[in-house]
């Protein structure tokens, strides 16, 4: 697929979600998000130990596999120690492309000087495109992009919404097939097809039973399979605190002003990673979602290793429960399929909750 | 484990060290009881000559977990912590500090143990996991926290080569690149920020010229460590990482006082002297090791094993050599990026004429563990030099799997002794 649109118009990946998407559109590229597979490390072993991030690994399998090869560009962004040694890999093993830039993002995102300092640094990167295209990036081509990525953005908003009934409109499984693809497909190709699902969803009643409503809790999820699982198991899920879910599209860059300053903020103030010093909007925002979605359990699914979920997580156990919230906490495994003892958990997790 | 594993000092200065440790908790526990005196908690990294000129006493998490764990109580403090849920694979530093508040920062713990703080001061340029750990702390105690960030970016280039580093001169720190003067403006309004954070806490006025006389007396200390390290370089070494190890708080966390630079002086006379005598700390000297990492702090005297071998870890690539630029290899020395660290060991081995590299794997520390498998394609690919990797959290001791790691210790000095038969990097 990514093959296909490259074709179209020149993809540059990126990792995370703090990269401004728009500034890369306007550039004349199409961003995609690096995401790896479930499928077993061997090229990649020879630079990371298996207990090292087993997202960081798999991406960087596929960047030694050649897979990333059709990109012509890659930025990493300064997320967390591992992600940061992402741009050290991919520069100096990692062959193909050329164009690989590192972009400082900030902890403290609601420090005025920290903004200031941002806005510097996707100017930085707004002038390093120019230099890559040999084109200036206009004020009205950034215009145009914010746009592009504004309607998208509301529509999956509205798809979200389809999730607040019960049943849901919407199953878990088709809401992550719905934001990965955005992550990964022009947006131009996504908005389009996303308003013909919308329209025919809406225009049809849903019946079905109720099933125990579940909001996941995850780092990065790349693929259907854990909330294919879940709902396999009985559970609907209706809501995420996911980095390639909801925290990936919710927030809109202000549409006038000067294009790159109305950027910089939305990255800025999006629902923050929890590698982000005071990153406490991210759990008010899960909690404000809980009531939202009438969640009657939360599952949180944190890939082994993974420092800044793993700091918050008593905490977070501890807010969920005192809101008489279940709770189901799995450790993730990016490298291996979904394991017959985590079925067994979750299986266990919907019965209790349904009883 | 017991007494055999802990580390064993050569130099006469190095054994006095415990000495000034002890004297110096003990000094800041008769200072932190007066009425009024400000207590921080601080990381590494955080300029030490403000808090100096400002009177307040700091505490630093990372190196008291380290004196828990060299005295046999780390665990004391993890199986709370991790009762509590969090993660045996969560730092290790961090594990033992957060099981310590837990049990309500107990006095019967190691040097007294650290007393509650006014305040948190935590700085970027480490990593990226202390600031999660100090954010979680702060809201244990329930004490307001200053996060001093400082930007760091890799060298311009796709190979590192060129990076022309801006350096903020009075904060010591290393930030931004020519064509990031935007982060180096962010790097000093941090700075800014720390100095009104502190004036803002303790209701006192930080005094410039006082500062100004701090850091002129706090030079000292690094320009004599720099020297030590160069006599490292000699063959047979005169003092080896064991020693280094032991003999590095009072540079860390006491520059400027006058204890510190006496101490580095007569260390610094110890090592000319045994040079001048050809003393080294084995005798021969079979074979020379380069450590990288961070040290299994509950088990210092693994070090010395390999002294039964006739080899001696004569530098240690975290703490010890500091390097500026090679042409060995086709990645630059940094401090904290992955390939500034691989080109930083490079230049050890070459400078110090090493046969071999011991890489610390410690599976809780994401800042430098990565590095470690990168360190030695490189050292193989490039120049040659066999490295052995050893797995252990720096300071869990139940993490440590003797027999595994002995075993693997004995195979690799042979082959690292019969290596050093035909070392000859002053030819390269």
């Amino acid at each position: 697929m990514a093959e296909e649109f490259s074709r179209e118009r020149e993809l540059i990946g990126y990792f995370c979600d703090f990269v401004p998407e728009e500034l890369l559109h306007a550039a004349g590229f199409t961003p995609i998000r690096i995401t790896g597979t479930r499928k077993p490390v061997s090229l990649a072993d020879r630079h990371l130990q298996s207990n090292v991030c087993s997202f960081a690994r798999s991406c960087l399998e596929l960047a030694l596999d050649g897979t990333y090869a059709y990109l012509s560009g890659v930025v990493i962004p300064h997320s967390c120690d591992v992600i940061t040694k992402m741009n050290d890999l991919w520069a100096y093993r990692v062959k193909r492309p050329d164009f690989c830039h590192y972009l400082w993002y900030p902890h403290k995102v609601n420090d005025p000087n920290a903004r200031s300092a941002f806005i510097g640094e996707v100017r930085r990167l707004k002038s390093c495109l120019e230099n890559l295209t040999e084109n200036e990036i206009s004020d009205v081509a950034l215009q145009d992009s914010i746009l592009l990525y504004n309607q998208n953005r509301r529509l999956l908003q509205q798809a979200y919404e389809l999730r607040e009934t019960n049943p849901p409109a919407l199953s878990g499984t088709e809401a992550i097939e719905i934001t990965l693809s955005s992550v990964l497909a022009p947006k131009e190709i996504h908005s389009r097809r996303l308003t013909r699902l919308l329209d025919s969803l809406k225009a049809h009643d849903h019946p079905g039973n109720a099933r125990p409503r579940i909001l996941v809790s995850a780092g990065v999820l790349d693929d259907t399979d854990l909330i294919e699982t879940i709902e396999a198991l009985g559970g609907a899920v209706v809501a995420d605190d996911v980095c390639t879910g909801i925290r990936y599209f919710w927030g809109d860059v202000r549409e006038g002003g000067d294009p790159i300053e109305a950027i910089a903020d939305r990255y800025l103030n999006k629902i923050p990673c929890p590698r982000t010093f005071d990153s406490t909007a991210r759990i008010d925002f899960l909690m404000d979602n809980i009531t939202r979605y009438n969640v009657q359990g939360v599952i949180v699914y944190i890939l082994r290793c993974c420092d800044a979920h793993l700091f918050q997580m008593p905490g977070l156990q501890e807010r969920i429960k005192a809101g008489g919230v279940h709770l189901l906490h799995l450790q993730g495994d990016h490298s291996a399929p979904i394991s017959e003892e985590t079925r067994t958990r979750i299986a266990a997790f919907i019965e209790m909750m349904g009883d | 484990m017991g007494n055999r594993m802990r580390a064993k000092k050569h130099l006469e200065t190095t054994k006095s060290a415990s000495t000034i440790i002890k004297q110096y908790y003990a000094e800041q526990r008769e200072k932190q009881s007066k009425e009024g005196q400000p207590v921080a908690w601080c990381c590494v990294g955080v300029p030490k000559q403000i808090l100096q000129a400002l009177d307040i006493l700091a505490f630093y998490p990372e190196q008291y977990a380290t004196v828990c764990a060299s005295r046999d109580a780390s665990e004391r403090f993890i199986k709370p912590a991790e009762a509590t849920g969090f993660a045996k694979e969560l730092c290790g530093y961090a594990r033992v500090n957060l099981g310590f508040i837990m049990e309500g920062l107990p006095e019967d713990a190691p040097m007294g143990g650290m007393p509650r703080p006014d305040f948190l001061v935590i700085t970027s340029i480490v990593c990226d996991t202390r600031i999660k750990w100090f954010e979680l702390m702060a809201d244990m105690l329930d004490v307001p926290v200053y996060l001093m960030e400082v930007p760091q970016m890799p060298p311009a280039g796709r190979l590192g080569p060129a990076g022309n580093n801006i350096a903020t001169d009075v904060a010591g720190i290393q930030v931004g690149r020519e064509d990031a003067p935007h982060l180096e403006a962010y790097a000093m309004s941090q700075y800014q920020g720390l100095i009104e954070f502190f004036e803002n806490q303790t209701g006192r006025k930080l005094d410039p010229q006082k500062l100004f006389e701090i850091q002129q007396a706090s030079k000292k200390v690094g320009k004599l460590r720099r020297e030590i390290n160069e006599y490292r370089k000699n063959i047979p070494t005169p003092m080896g990482a064991g020693d280094a190890f032991t003999a590095m708080f009072p540079g860390m966390y006491m520059p400027g006082t006058k204890e510190a630079d006496e101490f580095y002086e007569k260390l610094r006379a110890e090592v000319k002297q045994r040079i001048d005598s050809g003393t080294g700390i084995v005798n021969p000297e079979r074979f020379r090791l380069a450590w990288s990492g961070i040290p299994f702090w509950y088990n210092l005297g693994l070090i010395n094993y390999f002294e039964e071998k006739g080899g001696v870890v004569v530098i240690d690539t975290q703490y010890g050599s500091a390097a500026l630029t090679i042409n060995k290899t086709t990645r630059q020395p940094g401090r904290w990026g992955m390939n500034g660290m691989v080109a930083s060991v490079v230049r050890a081995v070459v400078d110090y004429n090493i046969d071999g590299v011991i890489l610390s794997y410690t599976p809780t520390c994401r800042a430098l563990y990565i590095n470690q498998l990168e360190i030695k394609n490189t050292l193989e690919e490039e120049i040659g030099v066999p490295s052995l990797l050893l797995e252990s959290d720096m300071v869990d001791p139940s993490s440590f799997n003797e027999g595994q790691i002995m075993t693997r210790i004995d195979a690799f000095s042979e082959l690292v002794a019969e290596k050093a038969k035909h070392r000859n990097w002053a030819a390269s």
